[in-house]
């Protein structure tokens, strides 16, 4: 029968990756809401009038207004225009989550391709090494990194890359055990290619899937982490915008002035989901 | 009344890319008691044949038929394949170790499909699970029934997939290349099997194969399959002695054979249609030497030049109209 | 001229039977042939029989636990790692299942350019042309630079796969299974192309494969292996003409020959074959022969010459029916 289903698939499957993304309207809605915030971050200075209390002038006539026509997500404690902030901590946040992305599959993927190609003691080493980083509680490990480091944007970013490169090492030192002896890396190795060209020509590319996968969920996850850090005040500082640090400062006006903390609360929320979503759809459409 | 009677068999897909037709019109007709074997190349339709006739035929295929019998029931339209499948027809693969559970014993597996089928429990159920494998022609079956599937070598894992296909009490197998992922040796058991089955059990056998050496030493009669049609159906003797059909021809010349070496074969030249395009003509046309005229506008019927042996091809509508 | 020369080679793997015990597995079990340029020795046996080890012994892909390779002058077993890479233009290998041996995200063009990249300074344009060339000279065109395997027919794919073992003019090829994927009609415009690749470039071919009509059609020489020995070898018309090994017999009897009226196989081979973790003593073959002794069971046979070039492993050789 498994042949039988290989003839089908081959034949009738909806065969592009894209193809079947486009059949599913969850992804359709995540991919919706990323565009926006993306969208929200890139042309932050164009989409409002208050840029510059995005970046953080303080203009205290206007202290912890409601919501209105001229605010309408209400000003905080500065009396700066809260839809300009949570506009500008777009920017931190994807920042922050990309790096982590980048910095996580930047040292992950390379030691798990090894890893799983050449075996043996390399792959003892590296094991063993993701085994010790795994072991640490991820929060409490990035908490001790970044106040070590001290606070910033780009440390915050390190520390929770700290703790994540060994999923991607885990995950692609597995497809690389599944890959390494299928007859078309033979058939490399038989004309004398170099074996990091294999690795990187004909093992890698077919990794790609679940690291895209893996990559999308952990945007979402970084950018919640990085919140967590700067709500405890080990990531951004002001007067750089960031959604954690304004649920941490909102969280002393709750709930008389409720406004403070849902927006930029709201914002996580819906950029974390939508990158989840985001993923699971991308699974799906690959399993 | 043929015990299988297939008339104008037509299974075809509906896709994003547009609609498929897997089998566009086929005839069978399978007596009691033979081994019937139906040829072609990977594509061809073949193996959808053989599901069509279980019912098993996967959405999103439609199939439609002029007529769909098996022992005088109609199969055709039908929704409850229970009597049918496993009770009437059972089926065998080219990989006995997909089709065989893993997690129970040959014993536990026989004994399931006996009593389900047959309502016997017990000691008459294992009873008759031995009798099956002594029949299968594995004679320690104490061992066997204890074992798990993994536990057997390839051969003795078709042998238990044929018993288990027996256990129900059907008469009428479908093999679907049975002995393709076997060695030549087991194979000639395996097949050898096939027929002391048929002899002793009368078992009505539709055996699928690309192997035109495995036909030629255990069918009867033979029908060639070419994208979705019958092209020619006989005897396996006369098909093999005086093949009519350019395609059948084909095939055989391009066997290699003792003698062939330091000589071309003869390649049929192309590939087989895809068949999302519809055909007009014959669906060999392309890539047949002998094209002429009618072949790309009007598709040939099957026709008996000799009685027994059908072929659909023009070089023989024009012989039937001149005499 | 002698290309390849291997002598008493083994291949054992250690299979771990918990704790401390270890079982040595000899897959390949003191081989020794040699092979001369220009001509194609074909390898025979069923699966487990060692071939496709021993292939990739000499590929130097598994490293031999014994016994020379001595390839053009020299041993590639004392090669060091530099050394061998430099001389992997000299081998190339196709393989059975070209879906699976083709990288599936390279294209055709990156695909057959990966040995000029590796071993020659040819890039860009000219790279490109030399690329059509071996396309061309495999019966494919500029136009499938640009595809995946995946959307190739298989006989189009396994011309891609040799196209890429044609690149470097390699001294051997060896050619494990190359056509067994493939339909009939296929398989005989590939097996055209290898003869004619073979004649045009003066390649050596070393042709696995366990269908012994396709063996027959393109090998010089036979070399029969069972449970990783060599049971028999000799110039192909004398194995197939007057074979001197039960093994051999029983194969060319399993053979499903593409006539009906062949009689069925008189001489049935029974029983599965045995794990290499423990070979039967004496001869390997003795409990599956008919023509077992005693002596077959305590003594190993060794390659004994019965005519010019042709050896044979049984101690009853000359005994044997057809002699």
């Amino acid at each position: 029968m498994t042949l039988l289903a290989r003839w089908f698939g081959s034949r009738f499957a909806p065969d592009t990756l894209p193809g079947r993304l486009r059949r599913d309207w969850l992804a359709w809605v995540s991919g919706v809401i990323i565009l926006l915030f993306v969208g929200g971050a890139l042309f932050a200075p164009l989409l409002t009038t208050r840029a510059g209390e995005g970046e953080g002038e303080p203009n205290p006539v206007e202290k912890l207004e409601a919501p209105s026509a001229e605010h309408p997500f209400g000003t905080d404690q500065l009396g700066r225009d809260l839809y300009a902030r949570v506009l500008f901590g777009g920017r931190t946040a994807l920042t922050l989550g990309l790096l982590v992305v980048a910095v996580a599959v930047g040292v992950g993927v390379p030691l798990g391709a090894v890893a799983g190609y050449f075996g043996g003691w390399v792959d003892e080493v590296i094991m063993r090494l993701t085994d010790v980083f795994l072991a640490f509680p991820p929060l409490l490990l990035a908490i001790f990194i970044a106040s070590a480091l001290g606070a910033s944007l780009i440390n915050a970013a390190l520390a929770i890359a700290f703790t994540w490169w060994p999923w991607y090492t885990r995950l692609v030192r597995a497809q690389v055990v599944a890959l390494r002896d299928r007859p078309f890396v033979e058939a490399a190795r038989v004309i004398g290619v170099n074996d990091l060209v294999i690795i990187g020509r004909h093992i890698l590319p077919n990794t790609l899937s679940p690291v895209v996968v893996q990559a999308t969920l952990d945007l979402g996850s970084a950018i919640l982490t990085g919140a967590a850090l700067s709500f405890l005040g080990l990531g951004v500082q002001p007067p750089t915008a960031d959604w954690g640090q304004m649920v941490s400062n909102g969280r002393l006006y709750f709930p008389d002035r409720w406004w403070y903390v849902t927006f930029p609360g709201l914002a996580i929320f819906l950029s974390t989901l939508a990158f989840n979503l985001l993923g699971d759809s991308v699974q799906d459409a690959n399993g | 009344m043929s015990y299988l009677e297939v008339q104008d068999l037509r299974i075809a897909f509906q896709t994003h890319a547009g609609r498929f037709g897997a089998v566009n019109g086929i005839d069978l007709a399978l007596e009691r008691g033979e081994i019937f074997g139906l040829v072609g190349e990977s594509g061809c339709g073949k193996t959808v044949t053989s599901l069509a006739l279980m019912g098993l035929v996967p959405p999103p295929g439609e199939v439609t038929a002029a007529r769909l019998t098996l022992d005088g029931i109609d199969l055709l339209g039908r929704r409850d394949w229970r009597d049918v499948r496993g009770r009437r027809v059972a089926m065998i693969f080219q990989d006995p170790a997909a089709s065989l559970n893993p997690t129970f014993t040959l014993g536990e597996q026989l004994v399931h499909v006996i009593g389900h089928h047959l309502g016997q429990k017990g000691a008459t159920a294992r009873a008759r699970a031995a009798a099956l494998l002594v029949d299968v022609g594995l004679p320690d079956f104490e061992r066997i029934l204890r074992a798990y599937p993994h536990q057997l070598s390839g051969g003795m894992q078709q042998r238990a997939m044929i018993a288990l296909a027996l256990a129900s009490g059907a008469n009428f197998l479908i093999a679907d290349e049975p002995t393709t992922a076997l060695d030549v040796t087991i194979q000639a058991q395996i097949l050898r099997l096939l027929k002391g089955l048929r002899d002793k059990h009368g078992l009505t056998i539709l055996l699928i194969t690309h192997d035109l050496g495995v036909v030629a030493q255990t069918c009867d009669r033979v029908g060639v399959l070419y994208a979705g049609t019958l092209v020619e159906t006989a005897t396996a003797v006369e098909l093999f002695r005086a093949p009519q059909h350019p395609y059948t021809q084909g095939l055989l010349a391009a066997l290699p054979r003792p003698g062939s070496r330091g000589t071309d074969l003869a390649a049929i030249e192309g590939q087989v249609p895809s068949g999302m395009t519809a055909v007009a003509g014959c669906p060999f046309a392309a890539r047949c030497p002998q094209v002429f005229g009618p072949c790309r506008s009007a598709r040939p019927i099957l026709l008996e030049p000799v009685a027994g042996h059908g072929v659909a091809c023009h070089l023989y509508t024009a012989q039937e109209a001149a005499s | 001229m002698t290309l390849l020369e291997v002598r008493g080679l083994s291949k054992a793997f250690a299979i771990r039977a918990g704790g401390f015990t270890r079982h040595w597995a000899r897959v390949v079990d003191d081989v020794s042939f040699s092979l001369n340029a220009g001509e194609t020795l074909g390898l025979v046996g069923e699966s487990g029989c060692g071939k496709t080890t021993l292939a990739r012994c000499i590929l130097r892909i598994a490293e031999p636990t014994a016994g020379e390779i001595v390839f053009d002058g020299t041993d590639l077993v004392k090669l060091s790692r530099g050394a061998l890479r430099a001389r992997r233009s000299e081998l190339a290998i196709v393989y059975q299942n070209p879906y699976l041996s083709l990288s599936p995200r390279l294209s055709v063009h990156d695909l057959v350019a990966e040995p000029l990249v590796t071993h020659t300074p040819l890039r860009g344009a000219a790279l490109t042309a030399r690329v059509i060339e071996l396309l061309q000279a495999v019966g494919l065109s500029a136009d499938d630079l640009r595809k995946r395997a995946r959307q190739l027919s298989g006989g189009q794919a396994q011309r891609v796969a040799i196209a890429r073992a044609l690149a470097l003019r390699p001294k051997l090829i060896v050619l494990d299974e190359p056509t067994s994927a493939l339909d009939v009609s296929v398989q005989a415009q590939v097996l055209n192309l290898l003869v004619k690749l073979q004649r045009d470039y003066g390649l050596t071919y070393l042709f696995i494969s366990h269908n012994l009509d396709v063996v027959q059609h393109m090998a010089d020489r036979i070399l029969v292996m069972y449970l990783g020995r060599v049971a028999e070898s000799g110039p192909s018309a004398a194995v197939f003409s007057m074979p001197r090994h039960p093994y051999t017999l029983a194969l060319l009897a399993a053979t499903p020959e593409p006539d009906p009226t062949r009689p069925a196989p008189d001489i049935a081979l029974e029983g599965n074959v045995p794990s290499p973790l423990g070979p039967p003593t004496g001869c390997r073959f003795h409990p599956r022969c008919s023509w077992a002794q005693d002596r077959c069971k305590a003594e190993t046979p060794a390659l004994r010459s019965m005519r010019a070039g042709h050896l044979s492993a049984c101690h009853f050789a000359e005994a044997l029916p057809g002699g």
